[in-house]
């Protein structure tokens, strides 16, 4: 699924002078991997690499058979909305639509994307199953912070990724809750076979993942 | 274009009052100067059309955009009199139809003007309800009179020292409302119309009494036993006994509106006042009229500029306020990008929003206008005419 070959990505120096450097990493489809470390290693700067967020300064990263490091920004973007599924750490839910439209935006905003009946229909299915069903109408202020949680991954799975980036998926929740999106995050990322990395420092929930990383290993300092 | 359109719609109705005084100030901004010359024209049309209406205007000598305005809109009371031989002159000449008002009377703040039953007819002033005034103390009220006074055909409306205008010499009449006149859009509208003679009395120099008393049993003289009643009202018993002293000449009235038969007539008649040594004048109120508005349209033009200047002050501080709105927005243009938006779909979502902000300002915009024309197209002229 992710082949990774000499990456090396350097921030600016007004953001920190931090120099990422991945000699080899790989994923195989279907794989639930964890990323742990501590702050300010690289974790989530590896998630937008591999998204295609942010371009290496030199290295190659394959995703999905697509070489992710050499392709145009439009076809990068391209290629991030149609076979990935991201779940940020601060959410980034817009508050001033509701809980359906936000999980339906990146359909409204990407001409890649088709807002068509079956779109609506695999959204009540999804939200059906994981929670959400109820919460629809609603406006994503009103929701708890775990409701938002499963929105962000409602809207990360709704495009039937090939491979779902969730960066610290459970940050901010109380344990039962973090269990419990755990839970909805494996059951979307099965349901749709799709790979799975999730960033996390909640050592507690390592154990449920197929393989874990400790990133402080790829990391080189500047 | 569509999803644009949808997403912009729910981010402006969610931030409901930022959109709201964004949308007030930009068609507050655009409206303004449509409403102030849509004003300025229609009261422009009004007064050039009343103007045109009234060929010639002979009063008294004085300011002539006063006896205009007092001929034609019955503001200005206290312009100088001029008297029933002015209209006996002009009539006399043959050159022109002559037409008495008398306009210096108030009741309640409305106009109480005295003319002839051909002043009516020569404005095309028809009876909408009731009937035409036909005796002394009879009143017919302009359309905005009678809704503004509340009064109706049938009732009473008593001129008193209080409500006049003028204290001296006014005397206390019941007058009859005996129709309504159909509105006119006009100064006519405003006005409460009254025979000539009725408008005479109230001033004075009419009126009706009871008989001298018989000489009594012990032969007293009745001159003596003190004057006979003055009736307040013009009842049909009493309206044989009312009667005017002095010489008619003499009696007054404030302009003599004349219609002259053909142009050589208007030119003879204007030749009759050339002579600034003599009493009256005649204007033409075309020609008051556009000085007038000559006048007005400079201050327009001021307007405008000082309006241009304003407007340019706003759209600057709306530019900035709309460029902090959008530099407050860079989180959600993060989310945007993050979510997969190329540049191009956010420039559409900017749009999307300007558009329907610009089509909900032209709405309210439009909307101003209209209820500025409606409820301020004749407050417009009344400023223009009695400011």
């Amino acid at each position: 699924m992710i082949r990774i070959e000499q990456l090396e990505f350097r921030y600016p120096a007004e953001e920190g002078d931090f120099t990422l450097h991945i000699p080899r990493f790989g994923m195989a489809s279907g794989e639930r991997l964890a990323i742990t470390g501590p702050s300010g290693t690289g974790k989530t700067t590896l998630l937008k690499l591999i998204a295609g967020i942010v371009p290496p300064v030199r290295g190659e990263i394959w995703v999905d058979g697509q070489p992710v490091h050499t392709m145009p920004d439009g076809e990068r973007r391209r290629f991030r909305i149609t076979r990935l599924g991201f779940v940020f750490q601060d959410l980034q839910l817009l508050e001033y639509l509701d809980t359906a439209d936000n999980i339906l935006h990146p359909h409204r905003i990407n001409p890649a994307l088709r807002l068509n009946p079956e779109i609506r229909q695999r959204l009540r299915k999804l939200a059906a199953d994981i929670g959400l069903e109820s919460k629809l109408a609603q406006a994503v202020t009103a929701l708890s912070q775990g409701e938002r949680q499963r929105v962000a991954i409602c809207r990360a799975v709704l495009t039937r990724p090939a491979l779902i980036l969730a960066d610290e998926p459970t940050a901010s929740l109380d344990p039962a809750n973090k269990l419990k999106i755990l839970d909805v995050l494996f059951r979307a990322a099965e349901r749709e076979g799709a790979s799975l990395i999730a960033v996390t420092h909640d050592h507690e929930l390592l154990d449920r993942f197929d393989r874990v990383i400790d990133f402080s290993t790829f990391r080189c300092p500047a | 274009m569509r999803h644009a359109f949808y997403l912009s719609w729910r981010h402006l109705c969610h931030y409901r009052i930022r959109s709201l005084v964004l949308i007030a100030c930009l068609s507050l901004m655009g409206a303004l100067p449509v409403a102030l010359h849509a004003l300025l024209d229609q009261g422009e049309r009004h007064l050039l059309s009343r103007a045109k209406d009234t060929p010639l205007v002979i009063g008294a000598r004085a300011s002539g955009l006063d006896l205009t305005l007092s001929a034609l809109y019955f503001s200005n009371p206290e312009l100088p009199k001029t008297t029933m031989a002015e209209l006996e002159r002009v009539e006399n000449s043959g050159w022109a139809l002559a037409l008495p008002i008398y306009s210096r009377l108030r009741v309640k703040g409305q106009p109480l003007v005295g003319v002839t039953l051909d002043y009516l007819d020569y404005r095309q002033l028809h009876i909408g309800q009731g009937r035409m005034m036909a005796t002394l103390g009879d009143a017919v009220l302009g359309a905005d009179a009678a809704r503004s006074l509340g009064l109706g055909v049938g009732d009473q409306l008593l001129t008193t020292p209080g409500n006049l205008f003028d204290l001296a010499g006014i005397y206390p009449l019941k007058l009859n409302i005996t129709g309504l006149l159909e509105k006119q859009h006009t100064p006519d509208d405003q006005a409460i119309f009254i025979d000539l003679k009725t408008a005479w009395i109230i001033e004075g120099l009419g009126h009706g009494h009871e008989p001298p008393a018989p000489p009594s049993a012990h032969g007293a003289n009745p001159a003596i036993q003190g004057s006979p009643a003055t009736y307040t009202e013009i009842t049909p018993e009493n309206l044989a006994s009312f009667h005017f002293h002095g010489d008619p000449g003499t009696y007054p009235i404030s302009a003599v509106l004349a219609v002259p038969d053909n142009h050589r007539a208007a030119t003879l008649l204007r030749g009759r006042y050339l002579d600034e040594t003599q009493p009256g004048q005649l204007v033409e109120p075309l020609a008051v009229t556009r000085n007038l508005l000559d006048n007005i349209f400079r201050i327009r033009e001021l307007f405008d500029v000082i309006l241009a200047l304003v407007g340019l002050a706003t759209l600057l501080a709306l530019s900035l306020v709309f460029w902090l709105s959008l530099r407050m927005r860079r989180g959600e243009m993060q989310t945007l990008f993050l979510l997969g938006s190329s540049r191009l779909t956010l420039f559409r979502l900017i749009l999307a929003e300007s558009l329907l902000l610009a089509l909900a300002s032209l709405a309210l915009g439009a909307l101003w206008i209209q209820l500025a024309q409606r409820g301020l197209g004749e407050s417009a002229l009344k400023f223009l005419t009695n400011g």
